[in-house]
């Protein structure tokens, strides 16, 4: 096959795919729909219909809720998203690029960090709440820990991965080790350090919404929550779909960032 | 370390006669090395003497497993011997260097860097300024036939071009001694053939001194004008070949027809093939 005709064949499997995951997504709208406003099967109480939701995000980014507009409750969430995500990369990503690296910082590490790993970052929220009290740092720092966790793994497993071969020939090319690391090790690994930047995002993002039960007095899950006490299902639902939908953007933001850092690599097929 | 007497294996090849008034680049003295496993220790390597001289081009051959990537490894200073000495340039070694610069049966080259970066790595690791590391890349890459690929990633590079790169990024640094580990292991019969011929047209050129591992007694006839048999694991000097005649003038297809190629293959074939035999 040729280059033309390859990359013909792609665009068409894209096409394929983009349209039928917007029809899947119009269907399930449909279906929401024809269950609420069309055929009256729920009650608005239990699940609002989607043209209500929409009038209601519409609304939201004029109107108060709460003490803010839509875009206020949005920066909110995302000012403790992008700190809690950058303090866990300055920690994580040393920590994992040197474990990946020197088999001493491994040992010493490890033990200690496969301890706390499975433990979920909601079970970090009362001893958040010691610590810090209930305000802005303890939703910053039960965020921090639920983005540390994939920094540290995958820049680990990035370095790790790196064939040892190409460190060997850097030696023997009369590199020392440290430059070896950052000459060759390091840009190597890239792709799958960002990797780890955008797995560590969505856990922050997702995270979020449960930090915000810390006496959050704003922000996307803090309305959510909010939108059960005062029976308002519609502004609900508004929270959960943007925080679906920027979940989404970051994720897609990111993997573009790691394809266009990864050019030197063979074209994924 | 001073070499141990007793662990000094007396070998039975005669140590390159008439050609001790050349410059011993590397010598290995009692070089020996040993694996911990679960089923106890392991001898890899027996106690090796060698001397590699200005100018030699050596093949170690032997059977899978004897350890004669081991000691180019030791040699390299990417693996540690568990005693002996490497002397490089008359001085003991601990550390790899760019005296001493390996071309991998893998190629090894950075991926994220182009041809150029590539063989320009080593002069900038050792601090070669930039209008001498640009004249120099230039240089080895037409060596070397890349001159149009300077630009290219490894990636986008044919397996004989990739190896055309490593060679180049190996032979920029001048080395005292390259060290080859299988070289043509991964590429393809038509292609090998091609490289060997490059090989020695180059190291005739630069006066190359080389260690070579290699699989194939025939390129090893063919490139080499001293070849060590290893035996069976734990490896040792079997037995040492002298070439008298210079094959690399000739193509690969025109030596092979010469009827001192073909007997000297076979005598070497021989040696190898006892050692196979002994461990199946």
């Amino acid at each position: 096959m040729t280059n033309v005709e390859w990359r013909r064949a792609r665009r068409r499997r894209r096409v394929r795919a983009t349209s039928v995951g917007a029809a899947s997504t119009i269907a399930l709208a449909g279906l929401w729909y024809l269950s609420t406003d069309g055929l009256g099967l729920v009650s608005p109480l239990f699940l609002p219909s989607p043209v209500a939701v929409f009038e209601r995000l519409i609304e939201f980014t004029q109107r108060d809720y709460q003490g803010a507009t839509l875009i206020g409750h949005l920066f909110a969430s995302l000012r403790i998203v992008a700190i809690g995500w950058f303090v866990a990369g300055v920690i994580g990503l040393p920590l994992g690029v040197a474990m990946g690296w020197s088999r001493r910082v491994r040992t010493v590490v490890s033990p200690v960090f496969e301890l706390i790993r499975p433990i979920p970052p909601i079970a970090w929220i009362p001893l958040a709440i010691l610590w810090f009290g209930l305000g802005t740092e303890a939703r910053v720092f039960v965020v921090t820990i639920s983005a540390v966790v994939p920094w540290v793994l995958n820049s680990y497993e990035a370095v790790a991965g790196v064939d040892k071969l190409l460190a060997k020939a850097s030696r023997s090319l009369g590199a020392p080790s440290r430059r070896t690391l950052v000459e060759v090790v390091l840009p190597a690994a890239v792709p799958t350090l960002v990797g780890g930047a955008r797995i560590a995002l969505g856990n922050a993002w997702m995270t979020v919404v449960a930090a915000e039960l810390l006496g959050a007095t704003a922000g996307l899950g803090f309305v959510a929550l909010n939108a059960r006490s005062t029976l308002d299902p519609d502004i609900m639902l508004v929270a959960m779909l943007l925080i679906g939908l920027l979940g989404v953007v970051f994720s897609e933001g990111l993997r573009l960032v790691e394809k266009r850092l990864s050019g030197w690599k063979e074209s994924a097929a | 370390m001073p070499l141990d007497e007793k662990t000094a294996v007396p070998t039975a090849h005669d140590e390159g006669t008439g050609m001790t008034d050349r410059q011993a680049k590397l010598r290995f003295e009692g070089v020996h090395k040993s694996f911990h496993t679960r089923r106890g220790e392991v001898t890899a390597l027996s106690p090796i003497d060698l001397t590699v001289y200005q100018g030699d081009f050596i093949a170690l051959v032997g059977p899978s497993g004897c350890g004669k990537s081991t000691l180019l490894m030791i040699a390299a200073g990417l693996e540690a011997a568990s005693g002996g000495t490497v002397l490089a340039d008359g001085a003991p070694m601990r550390e790899p260097g760019p005296d001493r610069c390996v071309v991998f049966q893998r190629f090894a080259l950075f991926p994220t860097k182009t041809v150029t970066g590539n063989v320009e790595y080593g002069l900038r690791m050792t601090g070669v300024p930039k209008a001498e590391r640009r004249e120099r890349v230039r240089e080895t890459l037409g060596m070397v036939g890349l001159s149009a690929f300077a630009d290219a990633y490894p990636h986008e590079l044919s397996g004989g071009m990739q190896q055309r790169a490593a060679l180049a990024r190996s032979i920029v640094m001048r080395p005292d001694v390259l060290l080859m580990d299988e070289p043509f292991g991964a590429l393809d019969a038509q292609t090998r053939i091609i490289m060997q011929e490059e090989i020695a047209r180059i190291a005739r050129d630069l006066g190359l001194t080389v260690l070579l591992v290699t699989h194939s007694v025939e390129e090893a006839v063919y490139l080499c004008n001293r070849i060590i048999v290893l035996t069976a694991r734990p490896g040792a000097i079997k037995h040492e070949f002298t070439v008298d005649d210079d094959w690399s003038h000739h193509s690969v297809d025109e030596a092979m027809a010469q009827p001192g190629f073909g007997s000297l293959q076979r005598t070497v074939w021989n040696a190898v093939r006892e050692e196979i035999t002994s461990v199946q």
